[in-house]
């Protein structure tokens, strides 16, 4: 017996043999079944011969016209003017501002490398206080104008956004325990470093505060983190800054926005022994070396292999692996080597 | 209803809870209840910043407990904390 919706089954000498007895159901599938062999064989010829399109970080916003769904309504795309949404306008410069830092300094075509498309969404839900990736695109709230206020027009928050997208095409640090620890500090040290150079600033004069322009009067605090000073930039910051006092407990991932006020401090005390481009230079090339599960020991073991490179290479200044050493070892991170 | 939510994450980091009892109509309750039984699409694991939201409702002695992310969850539960906050 040869039923129709067996015959997609039957391996085709089977097929064949019934269809010489006469099966005109088995002749339809052995036709049927050539055919689709045919097409799937040209659709896998197409894809081995095709390249990678490179594309040049175009950005579109979109406007999500307080909904909480992303991409409702184009807003502003590259190259065209400004329009008459501010909170779009800005989405598109501080978007454009960190793509260009990035492949200016360290020659990255946007956010994996290959150009692909910045894509942000403003206007996201009602009085919402959040900013996100979520893997393909970054969508701002407008604050509830009493803790927070539109979080689109902060240049750090915009940074840390943008820097989860590169973290997730370097080192994809995943999103939990000293590893999420790890893909929060990236995303604060780089927008520190896009802030400060956004606002022509020394890091003496810099604040090294994050999401100070996006806190609104009813918030208690002058921000959300600090760099310098992890657990004072307002009532609600538990941040560490030494291993002494790290977070133990599963709320936030297992600490992920807690737990980065330690590598925080290490960056700022380097930051403070060899300036900022260099340690610029240093930071993202231990992301481009990281991996899933790395934790803090290992972060140091390749940060300070990376800088050892970097020196070797006059990259940086000569005295930088000891004096990532010792920022680190003066928040509790050690060598285990050592 | 009696209710509890907890939202944990985005990019401040900074835990909310909401505790506290909201009295809904028959048909508010129905649409909230029938939300949380359908099946959620499951976690987008890529995200960074995102809230996660966890719920926790009392009616009568029924309790539900519930998990969500930013993409997951429902739009009367989105609502429904939406009402919370307001308040």
């Amino acid at each position: 017996m040869c039923h129709k919706f067996q015959c997609s089954i039957v391996p085709p000498y089977i097929l064949e043999q019934l269809a010489k007895q006469g099966s005109n159901s088995c002749k339809r599938t052995l036709i049927e079944t050539q055919r689709i062999a045919k097409s799937r064989n040209i659709a896998l010829n197409n894809l081995l011969q095709r390249t990678d399109e490179v594309g040049t970080g175009n950005r579109i916003v979109y406007d999500c016209l307080n909904e909480y769904r992303q991409k409702v309504k184009k807003a502003r795309s590259e190259g065209e003017d400004k329009v008459a949404d501010a909170t779009a306008n800005l989405a598109y410069d501080y978007s454009g501002y960190v793509r260009n830092y990035f492949k200016e300094t360290f020659q990255l075509n946007s956010l994996d490398g290959k150009g692909m498309p910045i894509i942000s969404n403003v206007h996201y839900g009602k009085a919402y206080n959040n900013a996100f990736w979520d893997g393909d695109e970054i969508t701002y709230g407008d604050g509830d104008d009493v803790q927070f206020s539109n979080f689109a027009a902060g240049i750090d928050v915009v940074a840390h956004e943008l820097t989860h997208g590169i973290t997730q095409f370097l080192g994809n640090l995943e999103y939990k325990g000293q590893p999420g620890a790890l893909n929060e500090h990236f995303s604060d040290v780089f927008a520190t470093i896009i802030k400060q150079k956004f606002l022509a600033q020394d890091i003496s004069e810099a604040n090294w505060l994050i999401g100070d322009t996006v806190v609104a009067e009813g918030f208690p605090g002058k921000a959300i983190r600090s760099m310098s000073a992890p657990g004072t930039a307002n009532e609600f910051d538990s941040q560490p800054d030494h291993m002494d006092n790290y977070y133990t407990g599963s709320s936030d991932n297992y600490g992920v926005h807690i737990n980065s006020g330690i590598p925080n401090r290490a960056f700022y005390l380097s930051c403070m022994a060899i300036g900022i481009d260099d340690c610029a230079l240093i930071w993202f090339q231990t992301l481009n070396q990281l991996w899933r599960t790395a934790d803090f020991r290992d972060m140091l073991e390749v940060i300070t292999k990376v800088a050892n490179e970097l020196m070797e290479e006059g990259k940086v200044c000569d005295t930088a692996d000891n004096a990532i050493l010792e920022s680190f070892s003066m928040v509790g991170i050690n060598n285990p080597a050592v | 209803m009696k209710y509890e939510i907890n939202i944990e994450g985005g990019f401040t980091g900074i835990p909310k809870t909401y505790k506290g009892e909201q009295s809904l109509n028959n048909e508010e309750k129905t649409k909230l209840l029938l939300s949380l039984q359908k099946t959620f699409a499951d976690e987008n694991t890529k995200t960074r910043d995102g809230f996660n939201y966890k719920l926790k409702l009392t009616d009568h002695e029924i309790v539900y407990n519930f998990e969500f992310d930013e993409f997951n969850i429902p739009k009367e539960v989105r609502m429904f904390i939406e009402s919370i906050i307001k308040k």
